[in-house]
């Protein structure tokens, strides 16, 4: 493909990169991301992702705008509220940059519904708010054999991976989903600090942006972020050789 | 002068940049360097005098070979890279 002149001015700080040229920007074009939840996570990271020019972007989300998710989900108005969030998203993120097909999945995904959507995109990120459905999406991304990068945050504090099946640690090496499940959060201890959501979605953005350029990432590593400290440390994980969802092929 | 009056007999690409103002004066050298063959040599031809000082120093740091530049008028100028990766 040939850059016009609108995308020459559209990318430039991309293409002005060392690591990323145009070359680089042409992978991007060709490339797919799928995003599982368009909440406070998704909000900030469909903006650098579509603002990235990554060619085709999934979004999976069936709820509708509520006011108390604006004190941390940009890509929505006060005019939103109770409209569909992936109708919302759409329009915000088409006038931000058209070059991007956005394809939006109103469902909620499940064994059945994910496999053809999956096998859609090169890229799976976990943007959903809770533990069932991060076990649910690390599943089917061993299944499906797609790489996964998943993310969240609490209160000051949050956490980022990126998880290549069969090859790096999943995340039920990590965590125990029937102790995470049983410390679901609840309406008490739900609080979050608006902007450590958008400082781990722009971690998950950074990271999803490398890996699809073949950049070094976080890959075989934990990050976990500290916003009161203003921390962020990177743990080496192994892959746990009795892991119930990516041993069965582990050598 | 035209570009193609002081281009070397090895030279077979170019990219005309006149006109073009800081940073797209590098981008669009770079996108025309990007679609040659690794060690192929590009003619620059520009008018813009930042361009012309900071061309040659943005391809080196990228790793590429500066190989020249050559004076077509007062306010034309030609700059040969060569390109390493």
């Amino acid at each position: 493909m040939d850059f016009s002149d609108g995308q020459i001015e559209r990318y430039s700080r991309h293409l002005l990169l060392n690591e990323i040229g145009g070359e680089g920007q042409k992978r991007l074009f060709h490339s797919s991301v799928l995003v599982i939840g368009a909440g406070g996570l998704g909000s900030a990271f469909l903006y650098y992702i579509v603002g990235s020019g990554i060619g085709r972007v999934g979004i999976v989300e069936s709820d509708r705008v509520d006011l108390s998710n604006l004190q941390r989900q940009i890509l929505y108005s006060t005019g939103d509220i109770g409209t569909r969030k992936s109708l919302a998203a759409k329009n915000r993120l088409s006038g931000f940059n058209p070059d991007v097909d956005i394809r939006l999945y109103d469902i909620r995904l499940d064994e059945q519904t994910s496999g053809d959507i999956f096998n859609d995109y090169d890229l799976i990120v976990d943007c959903t708010d809770n533990f069932e459905s991060r076990f649910l999406i690390n599943r089917l991304a061993i299944r499906f054999r797609k790489p996964l990068i998943s993310g969240a945050v609490v209160r000051f504090e949050g956490n980022v991976m990126l998880i290549i099946p069969y090859e790096t640690f999943c995340y039920d090496c990590v965590f125990d989903d029937t102790e995470s499940v049983g410390q679901q959060i609840t309406c008490v201890n739900s609080g979050v600090l608006s902007s450590a959501v958008g400082t781990i979605a722009t971690i998950m953005a950074t990271e999803s942006i490398k890996f699809l350029l073949g950049l070094e990432t976080i890959k075989d590593h934990l990050l976990q972020y500290n916003a009161r400290s203003q921390t962020i440390t990177k743990t080496f994980i192994r892959r746990d050789p009795y892991c119930k969802t990516c041993s069965k092929d582990y050598l | 002068m035209s570009i193609d009056s002081v281009r070397y007999d090895e030279t077979r690409h170019s990219v005309d940049i006149r006109g073009q103002r800081c940073p797209y004066t590098f981008i669009r050298a770079r996108l025309a360097l990007e679609q040659i063959e690794i060690g192929g040599v590009l003619d620059i031809l520009l008018d813009n005098r930042t361009a012309l000082e900071n061309l040659p120093r943005a391809f080196m740091y990228q790793g590429q070979e500066y190989i020249e530049t050559r004076v077509v008028s007062d306010s034309e100028w030609i700059i040969r890279i060569r390109r390493k990766r």
